[in-house]
């Protein structure tokens, strides 16, 4: 039989356009569009592309709730077997949507869902859970092995019920831990560790530790009178306009605002970019992220000397780790230079 | 010391004249003298045994505790030292077992007990004991006694269950068809011996908790007992005894710990890829101050004795993972290496942590398997034991009781399933 | 370590321990929600005397909960071993896809849940000193 499958994917891909058009509104087209036209070549006989949906990543970005909500109801209308989403490769905002897309389809219609990333998306670390994510190089140039790999893992499900192992089902671990049974009892394979481990020679952990990426705290501040406090957030509250454009999921970047003479975080208008929470408390005062006004308050009491003059912001929402640590380390040495004696860290 | 295991091969169990082991491995049993053995025990109102063999339609719930058949030959000790037997030392001389057989105990001490063998389906490919030949003891106790004397009688009743079932047989002229040879020799010669070799220990936790969740060693409660060396050999003879009733899936049995299998692995590369110099025993409590008093007196023991490496296995979950963990960090602080074994509760889809705590010293694991991972049971003929815990599930206690009659629970209600002593092929991998 | 000028108290869910545990302070609800409340004590200064992880019971079974807290003069900041093993227990019951409150249970099923979790928390209560009564449960409960 041949299964009917919808395509998502986002403005670049549909040919709308780039960054300059990443606002369209959800949309719904008939048949295949852009690399629908690989993934029909790839399913041959075995499934059709009844239709594919649109959206742009910034639009979706801004509006996640309401973008999701909107592409269910245009996919529900094909009446699909399964659902493709992406590849997104290595595009963050993309990957994001890809990932939220083929989650809702799973929960609400009920459906199987395959999106496609490479490994180092933030939509991997997102999604990778719930969502079956085929591992796909960093740039379109890969769509050449993502397509075929993403049409075989969407009829395996669909034929089989199970998309097998990571390894067969050419998906990315998604860190469920899975019962088997192996060819030796467990006090064997602990006393063959055991003996390689002894010998120094390689050995495989059949449970790795989960990975804390552990940070010793900083000595407590001993003379708090005369200490110089800054505040960070990962909350996203920007000056009106938000004039870098920091986006609202997968920052690429932070900015550094001056907070000198600034009495309260209302006084200038500060709204928050972020993308991934109901930000309606935060833009009516934005002082619930950024505390301005509590601080300025401590400060002509005398509980401490002074505020920096500057407020670093990014939006946590997405943000790769690695990102994150980047903008970490840039801004505690900025901190450091400028004599800054602690931090206070927001989040949402 | 030196322990021979002389091994009579059981093929099947039945019921007859004359307790003795007849041609072709089948242990017949006279069902009188086995009650009447057991029935010396006080707290019993009624006390009956049945028999379950491999590939029968039969599910045996809930099991309390799986014993087997062991007793010293023509030696003054005797096997289960302090809590049947009297309190001198064992693990030399020659025992007797009765391999493929086993005692079941089934009691019902509180009313959400787990504990399920089943003989065939899919529940007997997880359970240890649906390859054994099983001898089922099934035990109410009399109204009004405490909940420990009854957990007691039981415990009790299976050892003795065990030991005149070997004994009887031995008697009647039954022959070991295999001798297995044990033997450590003292610490003044195993520090010199096998040069180049690593050394190495193996640190054994016990499940210490408190009320159903008890080890007996020599007879003493484990939860009191400061870590001590115990010679490989006395575990085969019956020194640790369980008296843990909950988590049927990671619980020690007294058969495991008759049989540890890490005992057993050791003992098996011992003169070829290392120097097995001996245990460690130590506890699981729940009080923070013990916990550690126990792990760095048994690292402390670990370090007296100079090992290279430490096999640490654990028992249940939860509470007992920070002492693995801290048994870990605490040995591996010192340059002693380690492998640990356990299991994991990730939940029922495989994505939660596993371990309720964890270090990055802990770089080798091995897992006896998810214990949330969801089975389905099929109806079989005959259950042995008490349905309550199946109307439990069918209460949507911790399962679900199908139109069909199959039930569908977490593997965490089969006996055994995911022993942390090895004792299984089971394991689990990430997808 | 717990030293004779300590001040204990005991958070628990488990209506059995009333009048045989001083300093106890019984809470409505789940297990889950003992755990937070002792995690609040911990952030001001107490300190766990038991892994609030004690029994071999999924969180998803046993409906109880008691923790036993003390805090020393001059506590003021988190115990962070105290902490690591509240915030452990916290996710392990964070993580159960059911959460059980008291009251669920048949009665006798519920009575052997209440009676587990005192016994095994009764050598730390003893500890501490701040056991003043035994419990006691019996065969042939059926009828309780």
């Amino acid at each position: 039989m041949s299964y009917k499958i919808v395509h998502y994917i986002n403005q670049f891909f549909a040919g709308i356009g780039g960054e300059e058009k990443a606002d369209v509104a959800p949309e719904s087209r008939p048949g295949v569009v852009g690399p629908g036209m690989a993934f029909k070549a790839a399913f041959g006989q075995n499934a059709e592309i009844v239709g594919t949906v649109i959206c742009g990543d910034g639009y979706f970005a801004e509006n996640m709730e309401e973008a999701t909500a909107q592409i269910l109801k245009m996919i529900s209308v094909f009446g699909a077997d399964a659902v493709i989403a992406g590849p997104a490769f290595n595009a963050g905002r993309y990957g994001t949507a890809c990932g939220t897309v083929a989650e809702a389809v799973q929960r609400e219609l009920g459906i199987p869902a395959v999106t496609g990333m490479y490994a180092e998306n933030p939509g991997v670390d997102m999604y990778r859970k719930s969502v079956y994510i085929v591992s796909t190089e960093d740039s379109a140039r890969g769509i050449k092995t993502a397509v075929p790999a993403m049409a075989k893992l969407t009829l395996d499900i669909l034929k089989n019920g199970t998309a097998g192992s990571p390894e067969e089902g050419g998906y990315i671990e998604r860190g469920l831990r899975v019962n088997c049974f192996n060819d030796k009892i467990g006090a064997q394979r602990a006393v063959d560790m055991l003996i390689k481990k002894l010998k120094g020679e390689p050995f495989k952990t059949e449970y790795p530790m989960p990975d804390f990426d552990r940070v010793a705290p900083a000595q407590p501040i001993t003379d708090m009178k005369n200490a110089t406090i800054a505040v960070v957030t990962s909350g996203g509250i920007v000056p009106k306009g938000n004039p870098d454009r920091i986006e609202a999921s997968s920052a690429t970047k932070y900015g550094t605002y001056s907070i000198a003479g600034v009495q309260s975080a209302e006084e200038v208008a500060y709204a928050t970019a972020h993308g991934g929470y109901d930000p309606t408390y935060a833009n009516h005062d934005p002082n619930r992220v950024l505390p301005i006004d509590e601080l300025r308050e401590m400060e002509r009491a005398g509980e401490f000397k002074k505020l920096y003059d500057y407020f670093f912001t990014t939006v946590g929402n997405g943000t790769p780790v690695a990102a994150a640590k980047k903008f970490g380390t840039e801004i505690g040495a900025r901190l450091k230079k400028d004599g800054v004696d602690a931090v206070i860290l927001t989040s949402t | 010391m030196k322990l021979e295991l002389l091994k009579a091969k059981v093929k099947n169990v039945v019921w007859g004249e004359k307790t003795a082991m007849l041609a072709g491995g089948v242990l017949q049993v006279n069902k009188e003298d086995l009650l009447a053995a057991v029935n010396e025990v006080q707290n019993f109102k009624k006390i009956s045994a049945e028999i379950a063999r491999p590939g029968e339609s039969v599910r045996i719930v809930p099991v309390k505790d799986v014993i087997e058949p062991r007793c010293k030959v023509g030696d003054e000790s005797e096997v289960f030292p302090g809590m049947i037997g009297d309190v001198e030392s064992v693990g030399s001389g020659q025992t007797f077992v009765l391999e493929g057989a086993a005692v079941v105990t089934c009691g019902k001490i509180v009313g959400f007990q787990e504990g399920i063998v089943d003989m065939s389906g899919t529940g007997a490919d997880y359970t240890p004991f649906s390859k054994t030949n099983n001898v089922v003891l099934v035990i109410e106790p009399k109204d009004g006694i405490e909940i420990y004397e009854y957990e007691k009688a039981c415990r009790i009743a299976g050892l003795r269950a065990a030991v005149y079932l070997a004994t009887a047989a031995l008697e009647a002229g039954a022959k070991a068809d295999e001798t297995e040879t044990y033997e450590l020799p003292s610490f003044a010669k195993a520090m010199t011996a096998h040069p180049g070799l690593p050394k190495v220990a193996y640190l054994y936790m016990l499940q210490t908790q408190g009320l159903l969740h008890d080890t007996y060693v020599y007879g003493l409660d484990g939860k009191k007992i400061i870590p001590s060396l115990i010679h490989p050999n006395e575990t085969m003879d019956g020194a640790i005894v369980s008296g843990n009733c909950v988590s049927a899936c990671d619980k020690n049995s007294t058969y495991v710990h008759q049989n540890n299998p890490v005992i057993k692995a050791l003992y098996d590369r011992h003169g070829k890829d290392i120097n097995f110099i001996g245990v460690i025993i130590t506890n699981e409590n729940v009080t923070l101050a013990e916990k550690r008093r126990s792990s760095a007196y048994s690292i402390k023991l670990a370090e007296m004795l100079g090992v290279d490496g430490l096999v640490i296995s654990e028992e249940g979950f939860g509470n007992p993972d920070a002492d693995l963990i801290m048994n870990c960090r605490r040995a591996e602080k010192i340059g002693i290496k380690t492998v640990l074994i356990t299991d994991e509760f990730a939940g029922r889809d495989g994505g939660s942590q596993s371990l309720a705590d964890a270090a990055k010293e802990a770089d080798a694991v091995v897992t006896g398997g998810n214990a949330n991972m969801m089975i389905v049971l099929p109806p079989l003929e005959k259950v042995i034991g008490y349905t309550d815990y199946v109307d439990v599930i069918a209460g949507g206690f911790d399962g679900s009781l199908r139109a069909d009659g199959s039930i569908e629970v977490e593997l965490q209600a089969i006996t055994g399933a995911t022993c942390e002593l090895g004792f299984n092929k089971l394991g689990a991998k990430t997808w | 370590m717990f030293a004779s000028s300590s001040v204990c108290m005991c958070v628990s869910n488990n209506s059995d321990l009333a009048g045989k545990v001083r300093a106890l302070v019984l809470c409505d609800g789940s297990a889950l929600s003992v755990i937070k409340k002792a995690r609040d004590y911990v952030h001001v200064g107490w300190r766990i005397a038991a892994n609030p992880l004690y029994g071999n019971f999924k969180p998803n079974q046993q409906p109880y909960r008691t923790i036993l807290l003390y805090r020393q003069d001059g506590d003021g900041t988190a115990d962070i071993e105290s902490l690591t093993l509240i915030e452990n227990a916290l996710r392990v019951f964070e993580d159960a896809q059911i959460v059980r409150v008291p009251g669920e249970y048949p009665a006798a099923t519920e009575k052997d849940f209440r009676y587990l979790d005192f016994v095994l928390m009764e050598e730390t209560l003893k500890t501490f000193g701040v056991l003043s009564g035994s419990l006691s449960r019996v065969t042939g409960r059926d009828s309780a």
